[in-house]
């Protein structure tokens, strides 16, 4: 049986090595190679599984299965949504095609997401630490979630649901053609993401105006968009965020998230929760912003050590803020508020916590022989 | 500034093995067998050493009969200095986990 199986390997091993890059298939043709010369039965066997593990390790196996798993789980997402949609409206809705039309824009988007977050550029790819991965996946879940979730309640929402049947609405149908120009957007800033030299002011001014008016239309699915476009950049390898900033943000948003929740439904009143979570990120964001600006060391020169520690911190806090809005925003659409309370509110109390921190670093830093040596910022956890 | 470079305690044993013979050229299996290393953990940590340029391979030059070509490594000059440093700071209290080649050459450099 081992002679069979080590047969069966070998072979396997001599088939995957084209999955590595040109450059490294003689390492796993050297490591075949060698099975010859390890004895029979089980070491020979184990020798060859090695080899299969290098080829995973190298061919980067782990993080394409990762993707694909990923990327058929969001298109998984997009079919059901179009599903939904499809079994609940009427087929005599006047406004059915332009509903269609919409619903397979955000299907598009969804499937374009795990696309897009791979892109080199504004958006991809994803960072190399580990709060930057679990950020983008725990974000695309999220929005994924929203997406059916505000299908789901369409269904029982009548004519005033943002996808559901009535009579015609020109509001509505204009929003319905303001959600197809977002589409097209999104599809330039997909070009932008491919080609991150290029540069069109005119492009971008295209995109701005018509995210303006989708906010004005279709506010909800432009403010997830606009989410969907901020996390990746937050998260990508060009992002100005530091891992640890990064994660103190992400921390720092999780009482506030749990605590708008607890209020919200202890009190049966929305705006309790919104006003109870508003003060409570602007506390938190201020203490993470400090810690986040504590994190900056190894300029030398005060003025620039105090902008990046503000510059960190104020993004600590946003991401705090976002966080506080986007998590009870997934599971329940109707806290959709504090997702743009939260980055404002988050900022604002970041940056007197980030601005007191730096201050007051800066005046132990200069003192004697407190100044450090380093000639580039370094940021713990980077 | 150059970044310090620290290795792990399996890329030690290679190290050392390599560096007890620095001038020959040894064959994956030999080193497995010498640092008791799985085949998946060994060529992974030649390949990491190769893209630093401290450790150098080729293939044997000669057809042998009854068995395929082999790979052949060794430390470069870079690599030769590398592991005697490396093995030198490397802490006491690893010493004993690491495999004999690692632990007779962390002796003789310290």
């Amino acid at each position: 049986v081992t002679e069979r199986l080590t047969r069966l390997l070998g072979r396997i091993l001599h088939g995957t090595t084209r999955l590595l890059p040109r450059e490294r298939r003689y390492w796993a043709e050297a490591l075949h190679a060698e099975a010859g010369q390890v004895p029979a039965g089980w070491p020979r066997l184990g020798w060859l599984a090695g080899g299969m593990l290098l080829v995973a390790k190298e061919a980067g196996m782990a993080r394409k299965i990762g993707y694909w798993i990923g990327a058929a789980a969001v298109a998984g997402v997009a079919a059901w949504v179009v599903w939904l949609s499809w079994r609940t409206a009427p087929g005599a809705d006047p406004e059915r095609v332009t509903d269609r039309i919409r619903v397979l824009v955000g299907a598009v988007a969804l499937i374009a997401l795990p696309w897009v977050a791979r892109q080199r550029g504004l958006f991809g790819p994803v960072g190399g630490s580990v709060a930057a991965r679990l950020v983008r996946v725990a974000a695309c879940a999220a929005i994924c979630c929203m997406g059916l979730a505000l299908v789901r309640g369409d269904r029982h929402a009548g004519i005033n649901g943002v996808i559901g049947s009535g009579s015609v609405n020109w509001l509505r149908e204009a929003a319905g053609l303001a959600a197809l120009s977002t589409g097209a957007a999104v599809l330039l800033i997909i070009v932008m993401a491919r080609r991150p030299k290029t540069q069109h002011p005119r492009l971008w001014g295209v995109v701005l105006g018509t995210a303006a008016l989708a906010l004005a239309l279709v506010p909800f699915q432009a403010i997830v968009v606009g989410y969907a476009a901020l996390i990746f950049a937050a998260t990508s390898r060009r992002s100005p965020l530091a891992p640890a900033t990064l994660a103190i943000g992400v921390i720092a948003g999780l009482p506030p998230a749990v605590i708008y929740f607890a209020v919200t439904f202890a009190s049966g009143n929305l705006y309790s929760g919104m006003l109870a979570v508003g003060l409570v990120v602007l506390l938190v964001a201020g203490a993470a912003g400090a810690v986040a600006a504590t994190r900056v060391t190894g300029i030398d020169n005060p003025d620039e050590l105090r902008s990046a520690r503000v510059t960190q911190g104020v993004l600590a806090g946003a991401t705090a803020g976002a966080m506080a809005g986007l998590l009870p925003t997934a599971v329940f659409l109707i806290m959709g508020g504090m997702m743009i309370l939260g980055p404002p509110i988050g900022i604002a109390g970041a940056a007197i916590g980030a601005a007191f921190a730096a201050d007051r670093r800066n005046r132990r830093e200069a003192l004697p022989g407190a100044s450090g040596n380093g000639s580039e910022a370094s940021l713990v956890g980077d | 500034m150059p970044r310090r470079v620290t290795f792990s305690g399996q890329t030690l044993a290679v190290l050392a093995a390599l560096a007890g013979q620095p001038s020959s050229w040894r064959h994956g299996y030999d080193l497995a067998r010498e640092t008791h290393l799985k085949s998946g953990t060994l060529y992974p940590i030649l390949i990491r050493l190769a893209d630093r340029k401290l450790v150098e391979s080729r293939w044997e030059e000669e057809q042998p009969a009854g068995r395929p070509r082999r790979h052949l490594y060794r430390l470069t000059g870079d690599g030769v200095a590398a592991a005697v440093a490396a093995l030198a700071e490397a802490p006491a209290a690893k010493a004993p986990s690491q495999p004999p080649a690692a632990r007779r050459l962390a002796g003789e450099s310290s």
